[in-house]
């Protein structure tokens, strides 16, 4: 034995290994490059294990790894449509709300609500509310990892992981629900009917919430409000024709509505998965948590956002009633006149998404790599042309609205006069915050945007807590404009901090 | 009130007032037990300080209530660890804890194995000292839902009023300490405030305790002082010592001040301020307790609980202390009540059987404390002066009250005619002038008169009515129950009527 042995020939990095299955090859040879220097084939690894000059030599000597690079799906840059069909899909969110409205107004009543007493209104509201609240983070997180997977025609991953987040949302549907039961025991707030109602609720439309959102995902939008219908429909045939009572009535409906939601999107992603030879999605769900609280915490705190100002409401001034908690008809209607003025303002915000990455690959084109600042202050432009285009909406949409209710007579209560006016002062500032929203989601900085979410709910609780305690309860909507404020304010700074890097925060978001 | 409302009371007072603080607020570096005391009079001193000056401007609400004491708390744990969640911290303990998910926990590692404490014969003796203190001082609340002292029925009273964003009224310096209680335990008021009571004794007797350890050095002393300051009251108190006042909660935190003189004057200053806001003036309670600690520590000066003669000294003096406080467990208090305890019972079923703000209650003011917030009330007073026997006689004749059902209180032995001047304690109880009905029953009429009043007002009901019934009866006294109007039918009443509180 002299000593030395012959050296071990190192073993490939897994990302050129033949034999690993990998879930999204790599798309060319810098997304190799990255791969590897990933896996810790630095210049120097690369040179002293492997024979090549640096990694760049090392991925372009195993180009037959990226040779058959997958179709992508189309790139929202290429699709140059109409602004006025985007803005229509902005807005089409809010379809299903308006046939709830129209079978309100026709048929005294809907897929939640209705002609119903005061007690059970305020558990079915509490039920409504529960729902978004904790669905809502279940969804983002969802959402972001399926669009991600479809977004790179991975639809075998996509189902995959929908499929999971379906049954942890189940689970964590019933985890809430019973914590809710629990805090209701301890607190001695509702009864155990009511609380059953909030409990049926709470679950059903959860599971409605999540099953559209996976329509949403897959930019199926019109078969959200089919589900809507076909929801009900079913609440139309229990009710007045079976004679089946109203809630147990509307607790099917929904949950048919959901049923529907999720059995269209399992055929649009059966079919899509069709044209995916890949693998499923098999991660590390640690990991994925890790990467995805944001997200979460996001929805959650998003929902909890839009209704701490009517959880202020319910709650102040109960004390002569027969519950610790009190629906107000009032201001529910006040807040939903003014909810028309931020539908038609938040159709911008999708139309704004689509152009940003419009322009942002343009710009990149456009722009050479020695004019990084000349970059960043041409999309800084955009995004205050944007903001201007935003307030003259909002200026728009809220004269437009603050006119029919005047002229409708809806103003002239004193409680209906003061909620719109608060919230319609509001929700501008709300849709520039989504918009904000939406560009840091897109150059992965969630974590920026939880800041001015999470500051804007305590504005909202704080104002709307002491505003609804010292004077009445339609002063909560005082705390939602100082919210919104908050909220706007603060995603406003976080979005001009990034852009002021913007090319370094593009890239390292890999859009 | 059960067992369970007790326990949850006292692991809430627990938690806010000793846990929660001995973990974030105290000095990590001092003795254990003046953490422990030390955190409890800062907590104190600051709850007692923010929520007064929120109660006399009334924003003493739930909320504010909770966000005060976690602000408090939060505030602590920040400082503490000022520094240490910067630079990502956070993700990183985020990520360590789902790599250890992921990688399994290793269970031995929190294996925990029983081991017999070890306690020594004072320790014994303590122990004891404060079990059968805790027994005889809970004996009375444990058993009845009624109070003693007509001031505890308006410390609920001022209770109600400022957690429902009320005014406070001269006794709110006693009760802010109890509205974090209110919040956290999901408790009554009336719970509350009938189980903080024994809480807070007990700690009185510790407070005499750990004065004289502080100032003596000796264990000893602090057990004897315990001891006497367990004893005494029961001899120097009229109603159940149970029952706590204003002037012994000031008092205890007067001699915790005491207690923290010499070494920690910042505490002492907190222990003190928290004392005069709680009662600015020094009672005969605090000479008493005083005494007790002077007393124990004038015993060890003497050497009495020292060398030989320790032991039988200590023993005697345990068998003597155990043996008064048991004499005195489930005894009648020597004063009269206020209140009779089957009122008090039928106020607590009311409470359970009927939906909120759909009954109201005519009766003396010492009902209006234990129904507040859940239902309406009206003088019995009132009732007399509005409505007169040929007017209700009339067959077409309803109350015109906007609630489902109205339960009459009528005593049949009229609480007023008993002796030993209690008719001036009924007197004194109410949080303001203007919610004060009971001058109008010192002025015109007595209790009697009025009581006879109802009985012969419901009697002319009767005879024309067969919905009056009877919710409860018995020797001393009777609840009829007859139905009010429709909410909806009735409304505008509520308002026209000014002697209708809503409560």
């Amino acid at each position: 034995m002299d000593g030395f042995s012959n050296p071990m020939p190192a073993a490939l990095p897994k990302c050129l290994q033949p034999e690993t299955d990998h879930a999204s090859p790599p798309l060319d040879l810098r997304d190799l490059v990255v791969r590897l220097e990933t896996e810790g084939i630095t210049a120097a690894v690369a040179r002293s294990e492997f024979g090549f000059d640096n990694a760049w030599d090392m991925a372009a000597a195993h180009s037959d790894r990226y040779t058959a690079p997958r179709a992508l799906a189309p790139a929202r840059s290429a699709q140059a449509t109409h602004p006025l069909l985007e803005y229509l899909r902005g807005i089409s969110f809010s379809f299903p709300l308006l046939l709830c409205g129209l079978a309100t107004l026709t048929l005294h009543f809907s897929l939640w609500g209705g002609d119903l007493p005061q007690d059970v209104t305020t558990a079915v509201a509490l039920g409504t509310v529960g729902s978004f609240v904790v669905s809502g983070g279940l969804i983002q997180a969802m959402a972001r990892r399926g669009l991600f997977c479809a977004g790179t025609g991975q639809y075998r991953a996509c189902a995959s992981s929908t499929s999971v987040f379906l049954y942890l949302a189940i689970l964590f549907l019933a985890g809430t629900g019973a914590l809710g039961v629990a805090f209701n025991a301890y607190f001695g707030w509702l009864g155990a009917r009511l609380n059953a109602i909030v409990l049926a609720f709470h679950f059903s439309l959860g599971l409605f919430w999540l099953a559209t959102g996976v329509l949403y995902m897959l930019g199926l939008n019109l078969l959200v409000s089919a589900s809507a219908l076909g929801g009900i429909l079913m609440v139309l045939f229990l009710h007045s024709i079976c004679r089946l009572a109203l809630v147990p009535s509307q607790i099917c409906g929904i949950i048919t509505g959901a049923a529907i939601a999720l059995a269209a999107a399992s055929v649009v992603l059966r079919r899509k998965m069709r044209t995916d030879p890949g693998g499923s999605f098999r991660p590390s769900w640690l990991a994925q948590a890790y990467l995805l609280w944001p997200y979460f915490a996001y929805g959650c705190l998003y929902y909890l956002f839009l209704f701490c100002d009517r959880w202020m409401a319910w709650t102040a001034g109960a004390e002569g009633g027969t519950l610790p908690v009190q629906f107000r008809g009032d201001y529910e209607a006040a807040l939903d006149l003014a909810l028309v003025s931020f539908v038609l303002q938040a159709g911008l915000v999708h139309c704004s998404v689509v152009r940003f990455y419009r322009d942002l690959v343009a710009a990149q084109q456009e722009f050479d790599i020695g004019e990084i600042s000349a970059f960043n202050a041409f999309m800084a432009g955009f995004y205050r042309r944007r903001v201007g285009g935003f307030a003259a909406l909002a200026l728009g949409a809220t004269t437009l609205v603050a006119a029919i209710g005047w002229r409708a007579g809806l103003l002239r209560s004193p409680v209906m006069a003061a909620v719109t006016g608060w919230t319609l002062a509001g929700f501008p500032f709300v849709v520039i915050g989504l918009w904000n929203v939406s560009l840091l989601f897109a150059l992965s900085q969630p974590v920026r945007v939880l800041r001015a979410i999470g500051a804007g709910c305590v504005a909202n609780l704080t104002v709307g807590y002491l505003a609804s305690r010292i004077g009445s309860y339609p002063d909560a909507s005082i705390g939602f404009l100082a919210g919104a404020l908050v909220f706007g304010v603060l995603s406003t700074r976080q979005v001009l901090t990034v852009f002021r890097r913007l090319d370094f925060y593009n890239f390292a978001s890999g859009s | 009130m059960t067992l369970s409302d007790c326990i949850r009371v006292l692991s809430t007072c627990g938690l806010l007032f000793f846990v929660l603080p001995y973990r974030v607020v105290s000095d990590p570096s001092a003795g254990r037990c003046h953490r422990i005391a030390a955190a409890f009079v800062r907590t104190c001193c600051v709850l007692e300080l923010v929520l007064l000056a929120l109660a006399r401007i009334s924003l003493g609400f739930g909320g504010l209530v909770a966000a005060v004491y976690l602000s408090w708390i939060v505030a602590w744990a920040l400082w503490r660890t000022q520094g240490h969640w910067r630079g990502g911290a956070w993700r990183l303990l985020l990520l360590r804890i789902l790599r250890a998910i992921e990688g399994g926990i290793s269970w031995p590692h929190f294996r925990w194995r029983w081991r017999r404490p070890r306690i020594s014969g004072l320790a014994s003796l303590l122990l004891l000292l404060v079990a059968a203190a805790a027994i005889e001082r809970s004996s009375y609340p444990l058993r009845n839902l009624r109070f003693w002292r007509a001031e505890t029925y308006s410390r609920l009273l001022a209770l109600e009023s400022v957690a429902r964003g009320g005014t406070a009224g001269a006794l709110a310096g006693s009760i802010t300490l109890l509205l974090p209680v209110v919040v956290f335990s999901g408790s009554e008021p009336a719970v509350v405030v009938r189980s903080s009571g024994p809480i807070f004794a007990v700690l009185l007797i510790l407070a005499a305790g750990y004065c004289a350890w502080r100032i003596s050095g000796d264990a000893a002393a602090a057990w004897f002082a315990m001891g006497l300051a367990a004893v005494v009251p029961l001899f120097t108190s009229s109603g159940p010592p149970g029952e706590i006042s204003a002037a012994q909660l000031s008092a205890m935190f007067w001699l915790v001040s005491g207690a923290f003189f010499r070494t920690s004057p910042l505490d002492a200053i907190c222990a003190a301020a928290t004392a005069v806001l709680i009662r600015a003036r020094v009672g005969i309670d605090l000479l008493t307790l005083g005494s007790c600690v002077v007393c124990a520590l004038l015993v060890c000066r003497t050497g009495a609980l020292r060398g030989g003669r320790r032991w039988p000294v200590l023993g005697t003096a345990a068998a003597a202390f155990t043996t008064i406080l048991a004499m005195h467990t489930n005894r009648a208090p020597a004063d009269t009540p206020v209140q009779y305890e089957a009122a008090a019972r039928a106020c607590s079923a009311i409470v359970r059987q009927f939906p909120r703000n759909t009954w109201m209650i005519v009766s003396p003011n010492q009902e209006l404390a234990l129904t507040y917030g859940r239902g309406w009330h009206m003088e019995l007073i009132d009732l007399v002066s509005e409505f007169r026997p040929d007017d209700v006689a009339r067959p077409e004749f309803r109350f015109p009250f906007p609630v489902r059902h109205v339960l009459i209180f009528v005593e049949k032995e009229p609480l007023s005619a008993m002796p030993a001047g209690s008719r001036a304690a009924l007197a004194r109880v109410g949080v303001t002038e203007e919610q004060d009905r009971s001058a109008a029953y010192r002025e015109d009429l007595d209790r009697a008169a009025v009581e006879f009043q109802t009985a012969d007002l419901l009697a002319a009901y009767a005879r024309t009515h067969d919905d009056l019934q009877v919710f409860y009866e018995d020797a001393q006294l009777i609840v009829y129950q007859v139905p009010g109007r429709n909410p909806g039918e009735a409304a505008a009443v509520l308002h026209r009527n000014p002697r209708l509180e809503q409560l």
